[in-house]
């Protein structure tokens, strides 16, 4: 009788929570009502709520809650109550609600430390503490049975929270162990997000090759996976979007981002999109497209401090930031690099991304001696940068040491010049790379951060030509990015060829 | 000589200290470097994994100081 009861509460309940938030896709199987006992029935509508918690977040935390409330008035079958807990916290991590994410978290009596830890190191994370993310990672990775066997996924899943603390840091070598974890797991979806991460590692590093081969297996497993299958992790997504824009495969990136943008709308996962949006705002600022870069970016503003996290806000504000300077904006730069800034602590890479862009911010407004902040920020040798962040730092503190003191500036380009490539291309200096007299004077616009349509003026040449020099540009010198060839043009390894004189044209 | 700085170049920083700030927190910073405002060194230095695994060991609390004492006046 109380049994029937009991399941009749519940059932009840979830009526109640239905009609509040509407049915869910997976609807409670109908045998609840009937003779099977309660521990059956409360498991199968945690079932259907789980269910729901990749494609509707808001709401399956929204059903979360109102079983919590009901456990006040009926009998709770066993360890109920902390499973729930940890469900509605997952739940509101998807979902992008982090102060009550952080709440049911803090129930320390409730949770035990190591069913949380993944929890414990992104909320961390999302407030820039990146250390605290790593540490908690760690441990909950040491304190794990040896053999991981009983839950290869989750162990899986812990070594890839570790590995993405590093994704725009350097030093750190954690991606391959996150690959091998993600393989013995066995989860295709897992598997190809260890990909896409280890990608961004080895880039950050400078290794090009294993860079690319790693993304073109993770697309592969992402393009043969249904949208439904990767909302479980629509992070994955966004890193090989990551990885693409850093290897200049634009259409892919802007592929992989434009994807995982629709997969988070779709579901509700407000964290990630901030991600895809600031993804798809570099891609276009890489194009030249500087309105289109500013739109994206000030979408990912505004979506990250909904969300509250400082660590997206900065990400979001150093792209939108970026962005503003490549459009002329130069205050709206400021402004916004500098609130990246405040917001992002030394222990989180945004700080260091955030000092280099409001370097390049003050440059542009006039204040040469900004380079000696950025240097401070970023290392005079530029090393606690990833190495497709130095080319453009190289160019932009070659050109404050310009402006600042000329005489110098063949010094400080020389030195620069180093940063501009890694030694393992090869050792010996290299030659610089010769363009035409047009071709050096595009360059060298771009390089001031400069758009097509600024630059198509300037020359009094169609938008056409100036984007056919600089395909050709770009061949010439193998960049893939206007960033790349700033740097390339700060470190002076780009030179014009002499104009041809009288004579030798003569001779043609 | 110029060759010897920029060989150095893609070499990681020589090493990095534990740093702390006003809440108790760790982070890690490179030697050499003034730390920045409102963090000092902890005397703990050597290479990125070797400051974090000090960090590890010592760091078991991680509610910031604020917190810790906010809940032990409760208590």
């Amino acid at each position: 009788m109380g049994r029937r009861n009991e399941v009749a509460t519940l059932t009840a309940a979830v009526g109640v929570a239905g009609a509040v938030v509407g049915p869910p896709p997976a609807s409670p199987s109908p045998e609840v009502t009937g003779d099977s006992d309660a521990g059956t029935a409360v498991q199968s509508l945690v079932d259907g709520a789980r269910g729901m918690e990749s494609k509707d977040p808001l709401t399956a935390a929204a059903w979360y809650r109102a079983m919590l409330g009901l456990l006040t008035v009926v009998p709770e079958p066993q360890g109920l109550r902390r499973e729930l807990l940890l469900a509605l916290a997952r739940a509101t991590a998807r979902a992008g609600e982090l102060g009550e994410c952080r709440d049911v978290v803090a129930l320390r009596r409730e949770l035990a430390d190591d069913d949380t830890a993944d929890l414990r190191a992104w909320l961390a994370r999302m407030a820039g503490r990146y250390t605290e993310a790593r540490s908690i990672l760690r441990t909950a990775i040491r304190r794990r049975p040896h053999d991981d066997a009983a839950s290869p996924r989750d162990a899986a899943a812990l070594r890839l929270a570790l590995a993405e603390t590093t994704i725009w840091d350097v030093g750190w070598r954690w991606s391959e162990a996150a690959l091998e974890a993600a393989v013995s797991a066995g989860d295709p979806v897992l598997r190809a997000d260890a990909l896409a991460v280890h990608a961004i590692v080895c880039l950050a590093h400078g290794e090009v090759e294993a860079a690319g081969q790693s993304v073109r297996q993770a697309a592969e497993l992402a393009d043969a996976h249904l949208d439904t299958a990767l909302a479980v992790r629509p992070a994955l997504l966004a890193h090989l979007g990551w990885a693409a824009t850093h290897l200049g495969q634009h259409t892919q990136a802007l592929r992989h981002f434009t994807r995982g943008l629709a997969i988070c709308h779709a579901t509700g996962q407000a964290a990630d999109a901030v991600a895809m949006l600031a993804g798809l705002s570099a891609v276009r600022l890489r194009l030249g497209e500087s309105a289109e870069a500013l739109h994206w970016a000030d979408r990912a503003a505004r979506l990250a401090e909904i969300v509250e996290s400082d660590d997206l806000r900065a990400m979001a504000l150093v792209q939108r930031a970026e962005a503003g300077l490549a459009a002329g904006d130069t205050v709206r730069a400021l402004a916004d690099s500098r609130l990246a800034a405040t917001l992002s602590g030394p222990d989180s890479p945004w700080w260091r991304l955030s000092w280099v862009t409001w370097g390049a911010a003050r440059l542009a407004s006039g204040e040469p001696g900004a380079s000696a902040a950025v240097i401070d920020a970023a290392g005079d040798r530029l090393t606690e940068l990833p190495a497709w962040a130095r080319p453009h730092t190289a160019g932009l503190l070659a050109r404050t040491e310009r402006g600042a003191r000329g005489k110098r500036w063949a010094e400080v380009s020389r030195r620069y010049a180093g940063l501009l490539r890694p030694p393992d291309a090869d050792g010996a200096a290299r030659e610089p790379y010769r363009l035409s007299q047009r071709e050096f004077e595009i360059a060298t616009l771009v390089s001031e951060g400069r758009t097509n349509r600024q630059i198509a003026r300037r020359l009094t040449v169609s938008h056409k030509t100036v984007e056919t020099h600089l395909a050709r540009i770009f061949a010439k010198v193998e960049v893939s990015s206007r960033a790349e060839l700033a740097g390339l043009v700060g470190g002076a390894r780009i030179v014009a060829r002499p104009r041809r004189s009288a004579r030798s044209s003569r001779r043609e | 000589m110029e060759t010897s700085v920029d060989n150095g170049v893609w070499e990681n920083a020589s090493g990095y200290a534990v740093v702390v700030n006003d809440e108790e927190q760790y982070s890690i910073w490179p030697l050499g470097r003034s730390v920045p405002e409102g963090w000092r060194q902890v005397g703990v230095s050597g290479s990125k994994e070797e400051c974090l695994a000090h960090i590890d060991e010592v760091w078991t609390d991680m509610r910031p100081l604020s917190l810790r004492r906010a809940m032990a006046e409760e208590s």
